[in-house]
């Protein structure tokens, strides 16, 4: 009993000591939302933070992140990158990864379902 | 240590990818966790990270390119269709 005990505590330390800290308040984005841009050359980079941050500020599923919204509703930067496929790739992994992500931080909260379903 | 969550998606297919290149393997390990992260909860969220992916790669290597983009759509799937499902429905009548 005694040694189930320190293995149920070591398992539930391992789990916990996996999780990440977080980078952020939780105001303007979800506090498990990671806004670091990836490392990549110049154009990979522009491209995730234009994506990431028309996900977060134009479809407004969480409601502070309108501080990241664009008159225009998408942002895709100066223009300069347009023409280049890593941009655009770029765009769609960072637009997608964020955009969900926040989607699904708040549809699927703790509470969604009834204690019985 | 996030292995020990139950139910994972398998981010590793060790047999089937016992021939790939490494680029394409480190492609799907990425990608997948970049999908879980998209398709869990609140909880699983804390647990991966939503920007793991390697610019370089995904600019120079289709391999890593191609793993990471097919990943992270099985992924999120594998994740987003257990949390449509109440705990009853999903013995009842299978995953939405």
């Amino acid at each position: 009993m005694f040694m189930l005990k320190k293995l149920t505590i070591l398992v539930s330390f391992l789990v916990i000591a996996s999780c990440r800290l977080p980078t952020n308040f939780g105001f303007y984005q979800p506090i498990t939302l990671d806004l670091t841009v990836p490392d990549g050359p110049p154009e990979y980079k522009a491209g995730w933070h234009n994506g990431c941050r028309t996900g977060l500020g134009s479809i407004k599923y969480f409601a502070n992140s309108q501080v990241y919204s664009d008159p225009d509703g998408t942002d895709f930067g100066s223009g300069i990158y347009q023409h280049d496929k890593v941009y655009q790739t770029a765009w769609g992994h960072g637009f997608f990864a964020c955009n969900i992500h926040t989607g699904s931080f708040v549809a699927y909260h703790s509470m969604q379902k009834m204690p019985l379903n | 240590m996030a292995f020990l969550l139950p139910n994972r998606p398998d981010d590793a297919f060790d047999e089937d990818l016992e021939h790939a290149s490494l680029e394409f393997k480190q492609g799907w390990k990425d990608g997948c966790e970049v999908g879980m992260a998209s398709g869990s909860n609140t909880f699983y969220k804390m647990f991966y990270r939503q920007n793991k992916v390697d610019g370089y790669k995904i600019a120079n290597s289709p391999d890593y390119k191609a793993a990471w983009g097919n990943a992270f759509w099985y992924c999120y799937r594998y994740d987003s269709v257990k949390q449509k499902s109440s705990i009853w429905g999903s013995i009842l009548k299978g995953y939405e």
